[in-house]
């Protein structure tokens, strides 16, 4: 499902954007990943796609409807969302947890099935045996891919991911972001991932947006965005960048001192 | 349905040993015979009987339903609170209600205002009660709406609110009569000796309300103990959703303790029992708060009628034997409740 950001603008007050008139298409089915150094306004873009946060000026459409008319239960059976962090306050289980995910497309009675759901991405994700512990109890890089779980119990077209493998070690963030990968393939989602870790963003996504100073500094494929001039202008670091199996692979050099 | 049908079961003996207590000696089989004749439409045939009839069925069983209900509706309304407003310290008058209450009691019995003109007596005081402690709760609803507040400004809201109240409670206490002050206090400690066939519909009524809507809504309880963000991602509008359950619970526990005053205790730490047991999925917690609350009223009630020559307040008796016990199953509990 295709989603369209027009002109999009947010801040908190009219003195301080922290997005000024983005502009984007998301194509169905892809997998984009979102970089760009701390506070540049990621999450605050992926926010406003769900309507999390209403943005001052512009619109959001997915499938040519403007979000903010769509009734937020029926947004959630089109754009699932892995937040951060859960801040979860009562111990529940971590099926009662994915269990919520379901919410959008429960009836009276579909309990049974809502449990079948759960299970099965449970399974999909290989943490079937964490499904009566409970969520406060797990470590950081299970927690991520309970929040995942819950995220794909929603059946969504469009899943929105805020840092989903910041927490997991090397070979988990690997096989976290090729599930979502899959999920693009097999089943058509457009996934829009906030990733820090340049190198599994360039191995995974069909596409890079590179943010900066509340704008899209760049776009494209990994090859067109990530080069040593853009990460220079971004981050402030020196890098070389070599290809390899065909995608490119950053090393960092040393970072700019700032006067 | 093992665990609804041992609590069910608790509530009944509950219910008919607390008939069996009082003043006038009918033991607790002989109890259950005249409620049991009663109900199956057996007419008392001699003095004796008729008088026993009469003290169990129309003076004891209100207040033994009235405790049943009233301990289910602060419960069940304790638990859905911490869970919406995320903490879990909140509790039933979290939005003000007893101090809005004990302010319609007081300038009813100490100033004779009467918010219902035709009211007098007891039925005028029920009416200020409700009346006013729905004052609070109104306020911090609509605050919590117009100015988008998180779940820690309601509590805090709700903080402002009741010391607003509360002063104004003290003030006109400085200027009343001692007699007038002993029914504002006796009704602040909260006693069931008011039930009677005529009121314990209303009791019923938000009994029924509070229970049957809050475990529907169990779901969306689990869901509201999230951020806000994550409630929005899976659907839920939390500011509209926190609304809904904050009126239900205010109207609920309004009309309960507008009949027995403000009992504590019940719908701050039953929730918290519940939970070191059962976990704290609202699916569960909320109908099992629910029976145990009934059963810790009722218990509670009992002994308040054992112990006291002149009816101690049962709200002093839940704060009593309440505490220690929570403060035992808190230090020997397993599991993880908050």
């Amino acid at each position: 499902m295709p989603v369209t950001a027009d002109s999009v603008s947010f801040g908190y007050n009219s003195r301080a954007l922290i997005l000024d008139g983005i502009s984007f298409e998301f194509q169905d089915g892809k997998f984009y990943a979102v970089l760009g150094p701390n506070g540049v306004g990621k999450s605050t873009f992926i926010r406003c796609i769900n309507r999390i946060l209403k943005p001052k000026e512009g619109s959001i459409l997915i499938d040519g409807k403007d979000v903010s008319e769509i009734p937020l239960k029926e947004l959630a059976k089109t754009v699932g969302y892995v937040p951060y962090s859960a801040g979860d306050s009562f111990p529940l289980t971590v099926v009662d947890t994915v269990l919520m995910g379901r919410h959008p497309r429960s009836r009276l009675g579909s309990l049974v099935k809502d449990l079948e759901k759960v299970h099965e991405v449970l399974d999909q994700l290989e943490i079937s045996d964490l499904a009566l512990r409970e969520f406060s109890s797990l470590s950081a890089g299970q927690h991520q891919k309970v929040m995942l779980a819950r995220g794909l119990v929603q059946e969504p077209e469009v899943l929105l991911l805020d840092e989903p493998t910041s927490n997991l070690d090397v070979r988990h963030q690997m096989e976290v972001t090729k599930i979502l990968r899959d999920l693009c393939v097999s089943k058509g989602i457009t996934v829009i991932m906030i990733c820090h870790d340049l190198n599994i963003a360039s191995k995974y996504a069909d596409e890079l947006i590179l943010m900066y100073d509340k704008k899209i500094f760049a776009r494209g494929t990994p090859a067109e965005v990530l080069t040593p001039d853009n990460l220079r202008a971004v981050y402030g670091v020196e890098s070389t960048v070599i290809e390899h199996n065909g995608r490119p692979c950053v090393m960092l050099d040393d970072f700019i001192k700032q006067d | 349905m093992l665990f609804a049908g041992i609590c069910a079961a608790l509530v009944l003996i509950l219910i008919v040993l607390n008939v069996s207590i009082g003043l006038y000696k009918i033991g607790f089989l002989d109890s259950y015979r005249v409620l049991i004749d009663h109900l199956s439409g057996v007419v008392p045939d001699n003095l004796h009987d008729i008088r026993e009839d009469h003290i169990i069925f129309n003076q004891r069983l209100p207040r033994a339903i009235a405790a049943a209900c009233v301990g289910a509706v602060l419960a069940v309304s304790g638990a859905a609170m911490q869970s919406t407003l995320k903490n879990p310290l909140a509790d039933p008058y979290t939005t003000g209600i007893s101090s809005g209450a004990s302010f319609g009691v007081c300038i009813f019995a100490v100033m004779g205002i009467s918010l219902l003109p035709g009211l007098s007596g007891d039925y005028g005081m029920i009416a200020n009660a409700f009346v006013f402690s729905l004052i609070p709760a109104a306020a911090i609803i609509v605050c919590s709406r117009v100015f988008s507040a998180s779940p820690t400004s309601v509590i805090l809201i709700g903080i402002a609110v009741m010391y607003v109240f509360s002063a104004c409670t003290t003030l006109i206490k400085l200027y009343a009569e001692p007699e007038d002050l002993e029914v504002v206090y006796r009704w602040s400690l909260g006693n069931l000796g008011k039930a009677t066939w005529d009121n314990i519909g209303y009791m019923a009524a938000s009994c029924a309300i509070a229970v049957i809507f809050m475990t529907a809504a169990g779901r969306r309880l689990n869901i509201l103990t999230m951020n806000d963000e994550s409630v929005m991602s899976v659907g839920i509008d939390p500011k509209k959703e926190r609304a809904i359950i904050l009126a239900v619970v205010s109207l609920c526990t309004a009309l309960a303790v507008s009949f027995t005053g403000t009992i504590g205790f019940v719908g701050l730490v039953i929730p918290h029992i519940i939970r070191i047991f059962m976990g704290s999925n609202n699916t569960f917690l909320i109908p099992a708060s629910a029976f145990a609350g009934a059963v810790f009223l009722l218990a509670a009630d009992s002994v308040a009628k054992v112990a006291g020559t002149y009816d101690l307040p049962v709200g002093v008796i839940t704060s009593i034997v309440g505490g220690p016990v929570f403060l035992y199953i808190l230090i020997r509990q397993r599991r993880r409740a908050w």
